[in-house]
């Protein structure tokens, strides 16, 4: 008696808790899915074997399974992949940035020598920083930087080998080309290195 | 011996004196040449920091390591030259090609 009356203050509990956490919604769904699997039900044609191999339910078990976890740790995988791509991707674009956002070249008949040497030193800083970021990336180690290394050089070299009047470099027309040409140069090894990390 | 080149400026210039302070050709001939041939007689290597100043001009650097090879040689100042740049790694390569590039006149 006393096992029955535990039983039913059990059933009582159990009925007010799912209550409280059951939405209308909830139940209109499921009572619309039970009215349709009636519906059908009436309708089917097809008889079914009320006996059912075990199995058929392990295998059923095991797809079930292997569904929710390849679904869950590629979505996992994917998405942290994403995120360290973007990361890299943003490191790389401020390599540009630095020295855009330094209007160091915007000018490219007259550059100040001091600033000129602190811009390619912050953004060589920046360099190799991204080279150890690359490094200890999960999916981005075989990204190889050297293409935007050498270009930085390069436009570093035509621009800080010209020689300062008064803290000032300024360059001739030609050199101006030079200096122009080899910063696409720098952007674009940039782009193409901002290429490889997305499609790796 | 070591010689820390935020000691001589933390804004070091570019290649000649003539154009402006603290050039490549005054570190080269005030400070990196006594101190290389100083290390040269002791017997022991010069080691040259290039750490905590603002940055580098590659004519600041080209000038004073690549007369220090035209004066000692290429080889001399490979054998008994370190370069410290934690901060510029790239540096380092540079250099070695300076000095590589002028050699003993």
């Amino acid at each position: 008696m006393k096992s029955l009356i535990g039983l039913r203050k059990f059933i009582h509990t159990l009925w007010t808790e799912m209550r409280n956490s059951i939405s209308v919604l909830t139940v209109l769904i499921f009572v619309s899915g039970l009215l349709l699997g009636c519906v059908f039900y009436e309708m089917l044609t097809i008889k079914l074997n009320a006996e059912v191999n075990i199995s058929d339910i392990l295998s059923i078990l095991v797809t079930i399974f292997v569904g929710i976890y390849l679904g869950v740790t590629i979505t996992s995988q994917q998405s942290s992949n994403r995120f360290e791509k973007e990361f890299l991707i943003n490191e790389t674009k401020r390599l540009t940035e630095l020295l855009e956002d330094s209007r160091l070249l915007s000018d490219m008949t007259s550059i100040d020598h001091s600033d000129a040497i602190r811009v390619f030193k912050s953004i060589n800083v920046a360099l190799l920083s991204l080279k150890n970021m690359l490094d200890d990336s999960n999916y981005c180690q075989n990204i190889d930087i050297q293409e935007i290394r050498n270009s930085f050089q390069s436009l570093r070299r035509t621009v800080l080998d010209l020689p300062p009047t008064n803290g000032i470099i300024l360059p001739t027309n030609s050199n101006g080309i030079k200096i122009a040409k080899s910063f696409l140069e720098f952007r674009r090894a940039n782009f193409k290195t901002i290429n490889k990390i997305n499609v790796n | 011996m070591i010689v820390q080149v935020k000691t001589f400026s933390l804004t070091p210039g570019a290649r000649y004196r003539t154009d402006g302070e603290y050039s490549g050709q005054e570190f080269y001939e005030d400070f990196l040449e006594k101190a290389f041939e100083e290390s040269i007689q002791k017997k022991e290597k010069l080691t040259v920091d290039l750490d905590g100043t603002e940055g580098y001009a590659t004519s600041f650097l080209d000038e004073a390591f690549g007369r220090l090879a035209e004066k000692f040689g290429s080889k001399v100042v490979m054998d008994n030259l370190e370069i410290i740049s934690d901060e510029e790694p790239d540096w380092i390569e540079e250099i070695h090609s300076y000095i590589m590039d002028r050699n003993e006149k």
